[in-house]
C-alpha cells in the first residue's frame, strides 16, 4: 500500500452495485439450464450435502457479485453424489450445474490468463 | 498396354481397383494410428498376445460375428438374417469367385479384380447344363440370391422398420445415405451384369442363366454387356471410396476390435486409439435404440448410443452425453459388445473440473476392531428406514458390526466417476481404501448398489469381502442366523441397474424373494431403469418421472401387492409414482423377521469370523 | 288448471350433496333454505369432515367442536335427507338427470349434484427422509390436532414436558420431487397456530418453525404470525429441512440450512411435526367415467372459474377443498355459492 497512513482504513463498500456487476456467466448457464433460475433458496441442498458445499449461494454469487477475478469456489470438493438434487424441491439438476459452473469459470479464467482452450 | 501386364484385363476394372486400393491403404493407415494411440500398457498387451492362441480365437470370433452375425441373431432373428445374408453372402461370392478363378486360370496369385469380375472373363459352362450341375455357377447364383434377399430386407427396414421388429430405425447422415445407395445398387447391377454376359454366351445357373436367357430373347444384348460391367465397377468404386467415412467402416473395424479385445485391451482414458477404434466398430445396427427407455420419454432422440457414438466419431458438437441414464441396457444388448458405458464416461472427461473431492470426516472407530463394516451410502441417508432395518438385522444376527458412515459424510466416489471426474473419483477411492484396510474388518456390507459396484470394480481391498446387503441377508438366512416367515402377499422385485446388469448380482435377490413372499410377480424382462440414476446429470426431473412411471407400469404388470427393490435411489424414484408400498429388501426382511432376543456376546465368539463362506461369493 | 308458464317451485327439485365437511354442510343448508329437496351423502357415519379431527381453528382459536355443532344444528332440516355411511363412487349424468352410484349399486337420482368431497392429508411416508412412520416421535399436523384434542399429555415423555419441538413447513407441497408443485396455503398458518398452542401448554418448550416462505395470506393470519414471534417467542428459521434422523435417546435430529446465516444447522428435538399439505381426495367422484380433474394438481377442474363452480358437465358443481386447498370459511362460502348456482341452473334450463 502506498500513500499516507491516516490511522484508519477505508474498506471497500459491501453494497452490491448491480450497475457494474457482470452477470453474463450466470445468464449463460441459466440459458443452458433454465431450471437454475427456479431456485427458491430453501437451503435443503446445503443441509444435506456431505461435502459441506453451499450450492444455494452459487446462483446469487454468480448473478450479483461475479467479477472476472473471482476464485473458483468450493464446488471443487463436490462429490457429485446428487443428494442435493434428490432433496431439491424445485428439482434442479444441481449435479450438472455443479460441473457446468466449474467448467465455465475455468474457461473464463483461462481466457483471462490467456491460456488457450483445449 | 495394361492388357499385356495383366491377363485377363478390361479397362472397366480400373474403377473398382482404385476404390478398393484406396480403402485398403486408408485402413492400413487407420490401424497403424490406432496402435500408435494405445497406451503403453495396451501396446504391451498387443505384443505379448499376438503370437498366442488368442489370435486364433479372435479369428474364430471374427467369422462368427463379422460374417455370421451370431449376436444380432440372438437379439432379433430377422435383423440377424439381414446382416448375415449381406455379409456372409458377399464374402462367399468373393471366396467362390476366387476359387473358381484359381481353378480355371490355374494361377493362385493374380489381381483381385480377376476374381471379382470372373464371370465377365469366363462366362462358364453353357446353359441350361449349368443349372443342374451344382458347380461354381450354381453356388455363385445361390449366394447372390442370398445377398439380394438380405438387401430386400434392408430396403424394407429403411421404410417399414416395424416389419423387422424395430420400432425405430437409425437416422443417417448424407454421406451414409450416399454409400447406402451405392451398396444397394451393387448387387442388382451385378445380377444384371452377370446375367447379360450369361445371356450372350448361353451360360449361367438358375438365376443369372434364367434372367440372361430372358434378356437375350427379348433384345439384342451384345451392346449392353460392357456398359453394365462398367457401371458395376463404378458403384463398387463409389462404395469403397466412401466406406472409410461412413458407418460401413465398421466392417473392417469390427474385425480389428475383436482382435484387440481378445488381447485384453479395454476402453480407457489413456488409450484414445482403442476408443477411436470402438467408435468405428459400431455397425449402426440400431438395436440399442429400442431398448433405451429415454427413446419414449425424451422428445429429442439423440441420446441413444447409436447417435451418441456417431456424434463422438464425427466430432459433432453435442451435449447429449449428459442425458444418458447409464442404465446399461444398450450395452448389454449391443451385438458388437461395445463398452458403451466407459465410452460415455470418458466422453465426459472434457468437463473435468479438477475435482478436489475429499472425505471431510467420519466419526472414527476409536481403534476398535469390528468384523463387519456397514457402509450405508449417501443416498441411503435419505431412506432412513433402510438404515433402521439394517440395524435390526445386524443386531438380530449377533454380529459385531460398525456403522462406518453414520454421519453421512462419506462418498464412494462412483458418482464422480460416472460424471467423468476420474481424478476426483480416484482420490476419494484411495482415501476410503486406506481407511477400510486400516480398520481390520473382514466384511464390508453396503446398502447401495452404486457403492457396491465401485467397491467391487475399482477398490483394491485384499482380505475384505464386499457384499451388497441382499447377499449378506441371504447368507444370514441360509445359515440360520436370522429366521423369516414368508409373507402371504404377492411381491415383485425391481432389479436396480447397478446391482443386476452392472454388478451381476442377480440370483441372490431372487432367492430372497422366494424366501420372503409366497408368490412372486417379478417380470421376466431385462431390468428397467427407475429414472433416478446418477448416470445422467443433465436429465430434467420431468423426464426422470416419466421414465419411473413407465418402468413402474411395466414392472407391476403382474399386479403385485408390494414392490421390492434393493437400492435407495430406486426406492425414492418409485415412491411418488407408486400406488403400492415400495420396500427395500432390508425392510421386507424385517417385516417377516421372526424376532429372537439378541444373542449374547458368548454366542458370538462361537460363530466368529469364517462361518460365512464369504470366499464362495 | 292451465298456466302459460310453469311456476317453478323449489321443492320440485332434488339435489344431491356429496360430502359433509364444512363445504358440504353449508351447501346442504343453503340448498334446503332455498327450498330444494336435499339428499346428503357422506362416506363417514357422522357429518363434519376434517372438522371432526381438529382441536382449535386458526386464526381465532375457536374450538372446532363448537363450530361443528353450530353447523350441524343448522343442518337439521326436514328438507335434508341424510345418507351417511354411503360412499359415492360415480355419477352418470344424461338429459339433466343424474344417477349416483356406490360402486355398482344405484343409491339415488337427482336433478343436480354438488360434490364436496374435500381433500386428503398428504401421506408423509412418501417423504421418507423426514422419518414419518419410521421414528415414533415424528408426527404430522393432523396427528398433533388429534393429540391436542384428546389430551396433550401424550406429548410428555415419562411425565416430563417436551424440551423442544420443531415444525417442518411445506411437507408434501411445493415439491417437484413428488410431483406436487402447488402451495397448500393453509399449512403455514396451521404451523403457526400449533406452535402457539405448544408454547402455551409447555412454556419451557423451545419451538422452531422451519420454513421456505411464510404464506399468511388470510385475514388475521399475518397478525397471528406476528404474535407467534413477538408474544410466544417462536423461532422461525428460514430453511427447509432436508432430513431427520433419530439419536440414541430416541430424539429427533433435524438438518437444515439457516439460509439467513448461510450455514448448515442441526437441532435435536423431542417431537418433529410435519405440516402436511392437502392432496386430492382418493375418493373423488367421477362423472360419466371422467375424472374431471386438473391434470396438474388432481383437484376438480372448474369449467370456468370466473363464472362459477360448475364442472365440465352442466348441473354438477364443486364446493370446498375438492377444488383446491382452502380454509373453512372459504369452503363454507363456496358451498353456499354452489347451492345458489345449482338453483340458478335448475330454474333456467
Ligand atoms: C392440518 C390442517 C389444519 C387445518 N386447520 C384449519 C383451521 O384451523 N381453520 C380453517 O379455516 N381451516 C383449516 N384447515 C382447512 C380445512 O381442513 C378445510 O378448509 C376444510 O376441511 C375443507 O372442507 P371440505 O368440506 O371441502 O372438505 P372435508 O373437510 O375434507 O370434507 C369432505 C367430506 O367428504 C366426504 N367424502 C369424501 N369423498 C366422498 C365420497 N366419495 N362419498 C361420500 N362422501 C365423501 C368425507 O368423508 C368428508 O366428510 C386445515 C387444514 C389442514 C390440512
Ligand atoms: S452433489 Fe455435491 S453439492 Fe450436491 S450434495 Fe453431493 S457433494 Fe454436495
Ligand atoms: S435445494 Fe434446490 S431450491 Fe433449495 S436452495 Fe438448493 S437448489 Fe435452491
Ligand atoms: S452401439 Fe451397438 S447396438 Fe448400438 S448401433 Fe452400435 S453396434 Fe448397434
Ligand atoms: S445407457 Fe440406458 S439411457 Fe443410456 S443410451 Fe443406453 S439404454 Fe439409453
Ligand atoms: S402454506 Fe406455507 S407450508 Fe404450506 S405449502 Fe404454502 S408455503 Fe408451504
Amino acid at each position: 500500500m502506498s500513500g499516507k497512513n491516516f490511522g484508519f482504513v477505508i474498506k471497500a463498500g459491501r453494497q452490491i452495485d448491480i450497475d457494474v456487476t457482470d452477470s453474463t456467466l450466470a445468464d449463460d448457464i441459466a440459458l443452458e439450464v433454465g431450471a437454475w433460475r427456479a431456485c427458491i433458496s430453501c437451503g435443503s441442498c446445503v443441509a444435506t450435502c456431505p461435502a459441506g458445499i453451499s450450492f444455494r449461494s452459487e446462483l446469487p454469487t454468480l448473478n450479483r457479485a461475479f467479477q472476472h477475478n473471482v476464485e473458483l469456489p468450493t464446488l471443487k470438493s463436490c462429490f457429485l453424489c446428487g443428494k442435493c438434487q434428490l432433496v431439491c424441491p424445485r428439482g434442479i439438476p444441481t449435479r450438472y450445474l455443479s460441473i457446468l459452473i466449474m467448467q465455465k469459470l475455468q474457461s473464463r479464467k483461462n481466457v483471462a490468463e490467456g491460456i488457450p482452450s483445449v | 498396354m495394361l492388357q499385356k501386364v495383366f491377363h485377363p484385363f478390361d479397362p472397366f476394372v480400373l474403377l473398382f481397383t482404385i476404390g478398393f486400393t484406396f480403402m485398403g491403404i486408408y485402413f492400413l493407415y487407420k490401424v497403424i494410428r490406432w496402435i500408435e494411440k494405445l497406451s503403453e500398457e495396451d501396446k504391451e498387451l498387443l505384443i505379448n498376445n499376438i503370437f498366442t492362441v488368442k489370435t486364433w480365437q479372435a479369428l474364430g470370433e471374427t467369422i462368427q460375428e463379422s460374417l455370421l452375425h451370431k449376436r444380432i441373431f440372438g437379439v432379433n432373428r430377422r435383423l440377424g438374417f439381414m446382416h448375415m445374408s449381406l455379409a456372409f453372402g458377399w464374402f462367399m461370392l468373393i471366396l467362390i469367385g476366387n476359387i473358381e478363378s484359381i481353378y480355371y486360370s490355374g494361377r493362385f496369385f493374380k489381381p483381385i479384380f480377376v476374381s471379382v469380375f470372373w464371370r465377365f472373363f469366363d462366362p462358364g459352362a453353357s446353359f441350361p447344363k449349368a443349372v443342374y450341375l451344382p458347380g461354381f455357377a450354381f453356388w455363385m447364383d445361390f449366394f447372390l440370391l442370398l445377398v439380394i434377399s438380405g438387401l430386400t430386407l434392408a430396403i424394407i427396414k429403411r421404410f417399414r422398420s416395424q416389419w423387422l421388429g424395430l420400432k425405430r430405425t437409425t437416422r443417417q447422415r448424407p454421406v451414409d445415405r450416399f454409400a447406402l445407395t451405392a451398396l444397394w445398387l451393387i448387387f442388382p447391377i451385378r445380377l444384371l451384369a452377370e446375367s447379360a454376359t450369361c445371356g450372350v454366351n448361353g451360360t449361367g445357373s438358375f438365376l443369372t442363366g434364367t434372367l440372361g436367357h430372358l434378356m437375350a430373347s427379348s433384345l439384342s444384348l451384345e451392346p449392353f454387356v460392357l456398359p453394365i460391367w462398367w457401371s458395376y465397377s463404378f458403384v463398387l468404386m463409389v462404395f469403397f471410396l466412401c466406406l472409410p467415412f461412413t458407418r460401413y467402416a465398421h466392417i473392417p473395424s469390427e474385425a480389428v476390435l475383436i482382435f484387440f479385445r481378445k488381447y485384453g485391451i479395454r476402453v480407457s482414458k489413456e488409450s484414445p486409439g482403442f476408443t477411436d477404434l470402438s467408435l468405428h466398430a459400431c455397425s449402426s445396427c440400431g438395436v440399442c435404440i429400442d431398448v433405451c427407455q429415454l427413446a419414449d420419454s425424451l422428445p429429442d432422440r439423440r441420446i441413444q448410443s447409436n447417435y451418441f457414438i456417431k456424434a463422438l466419431r464425427y466430432k459433432e458438437p453435442s451435449n447429449v452425453q449428459w442425458d444418458c441414464l447409464q442404465c446399461g441396457r444398450c450395452e448389454k444388448i449391443c451385438p458388437v459388445e461395445l463398452e458403451i458405458m466407459p465410452l460415455r464416461q470418458i466422453s465426459r472427461k472434457d468437463m473435468e473440473i479438477g475435482s478436489k473431492a475429499t472425505i471431510s470426516g467420519h466419526n472414527g472407530r476409536n481403534g476398535q476392531k469390528h468384523r463387519i463394516l456397514y457402509f450405508a451410502g449417501c443416498m441411503t441417508h435419505l431412506t432412513p428406514s433402510v438404515i433402521r432395518s439394517m440395524t435390526t438385522i445386524f443386531e438380530q444376527s449377533g454380529s459385531s458390526w460398525y456403522f462406518y458412515d453414520s454421519d453421512g459424510k462419506s462418498c464412494c466416489g462412483r458418482p464422480l466417476k460416472l460424471a467423468g471426474q476420474i481424478e476426483g473419483a480416484t482420490s476419494v477411492r484411495e482415501q476410503l481404501e486406506a481407511d477400510f484396510l486400516a480398520s481390520g474388518a473382514e466384511l464390508l456390507v453396503t446398502s447401495c448398489p452404486i457403492c457396491y459396484r465401485m467397491f467391487k470394480e475399482d477398490f483394491v481391498l485384499p482380505g475384505i469381502t464386499v457384499l451388497h446387503h441382499t447377499q449378506y441377508i441371504l447368507e444370514l438366512i441360509e445359515w440360520n442366523r436370522i429366521k423369516v416367515n414368508p409373507s402371504m402377499l404377492k411381491g415383485a422385485y425391481h432389479e436396480p441397474c447397478e446391482l443386476g446388469r452392472g454388478s451381476g448380482v442377480t440370483s441372490e435377490p431372487r432367492k430372497l424373494m422366494s424366501k420372503l413372499y409366497q408368490s412372486d410377480a417379478t417380470p421376466l424382462i431385462d431390468g428397467l431403469c427407475c429414472g433416478g440414476s446418477l448416470g445422467g446429470p443433465g436429465l430434467a426431473l420431468a423426464t426422470r418421472r416419466a421414465v419411473a412411471r413407465s418402468a413402474f407400469n411395466d414392472i407391476t404388470l403382474g399386479k403385485p401387492d408390494v414392490l421390492v427393490t434393493a437400492c435407495p435411489l430406486c426406492k425414492k424414484s418409485f415412491a411418488p409414482v407408486s400406488d403400492i408400498p415400495v420396500l427395500d429388501f432390508s425392510e421386507a426382511v424385517v417385516r417377516s423377521l421372526i424376532l429372537e432376543p439378541t444373542q449374547p456376546e458368548s454366542h458370538r465368539a462361537l460363530k466368529s469370523s469364517r462361518e460365512i463362506p464369504v470366499t464362495a461369493l | 288448471m292451465l298456466t302459460e308458464k310453469k311456476h317453478t317451485e323449489p321443492n320440485q327439485f332434488r339435489i344431491a350433496v356429496i360430502g359433509s365437511g364444512p363445504a358440504g354442510i353449508s351447501a346442504a343448508i343453503s340448498a334446503a333454505a332455498i327450498g330444494m329437496e336435499v339428499d346428503w351423502y357422506d362416506k363417514e357415519s357422522r357429518p363434519g369432515g376434517k372438522l371432526n379431527d381438529y382441536h382449535q381453528l386458526f386464526p381465532d382459536r375457536e374450538f372446532a367442536d363448537l363450530v361443528l355443532d353450530d353447523f350441524t344444528g343448522k343442518a337439521d332440516s326436514i328438507r335434508i335427507k341424510k345418507h351417511f355411511g354411503t360412499t359415492i363412487t360415480r355419477i352418470e349424468s344424461a338429459n339433466g338427470q343424474n344417477v349416483l352410484y356406490s360402486n355398482t349399486e344405484v343409491v339415488g337420482r337427482c336433478d343436480s349434484v354438488i360434490v364436496a368431497t374435500g381433500f386428503d392429508f398428504f401421506d408423509a411416508r412418501i417423504k421418507e427422509e423426514f422419518g414419518y412412520g419410521i421414528y415414533d416421535h415424528v408426527i404430522t399436523s393432523p396427528d398433533l390436532e388429534k393429540i391436542l384434542k384428546t389430551g396433550h399429555d401424550q406429548l410428555k415423555k415419562g411425565g416430563i414436558a417436551p424440551e423442544s419441538m420443531a415444525f417442518v413447513h411445506c411437507v408434501g407441497s411445493r415439491d417437484q420431487q413428488i410431483g406436487i408443485n402447488y402451495c397448500s396455503r393453509l399449512c403455514c398458518i396451521t404451523g403457526i397456530k400449533q406452535a402457539i398452542e405448544i408454547r402455551e401448554l409447555f412454556p419451557s418448550c423451545k419451538v422452531y418453525n422451519f420454513y421456505i416462505d411464510i404464506r399468511a395470506f388470510g385475514s388475521g393470519y399475518e397478525e397471528l404470525y406476528r404474535q407467534a414471534q413477538e408474544k410466544y417467542n417462536i423461532h422461525f428459521i428460514r430453511g427447509r429441512v432436508s432430513e431427520a434422523s433419530e439419536n440414541q435417546q430416541n430424539r429427533i435430529v433435524v438438518k437444515a440450512e439457516d439460509t439467513l446465516m448461510a450455514r448448515p444447522l442441526k437441532v435435536t428435538v423431542d417431537w418433529l411435526v410435519l405440516l402436511v399439505g392437502m392432496v386430492p381426495s382418493c375418493t373423488q367422484v367421477s362423472v360419466n367415467q371422467a375424472q374431471c380433474s386438473d391434470p396438474e394438481t388432481g383437484f376438480y377442474q372448474l369449467q370456468n372459474p370466473f363464472a362459477g363452480s360448475g364442472l365440465e358437465k352442466p348441473g354438477i358443481f364443486s364446493a370446498g377443498a375438492c377444488g383446491g386447498p382452502m380454509s373453512i370459511p372459504e369452503a363454507a362460502a363456496s358451498g353456499r355459492s354452489a347451492a345458489i348456482e345449482a338453483w340458478q341452473y335448475l330454474t333456467s334450463r
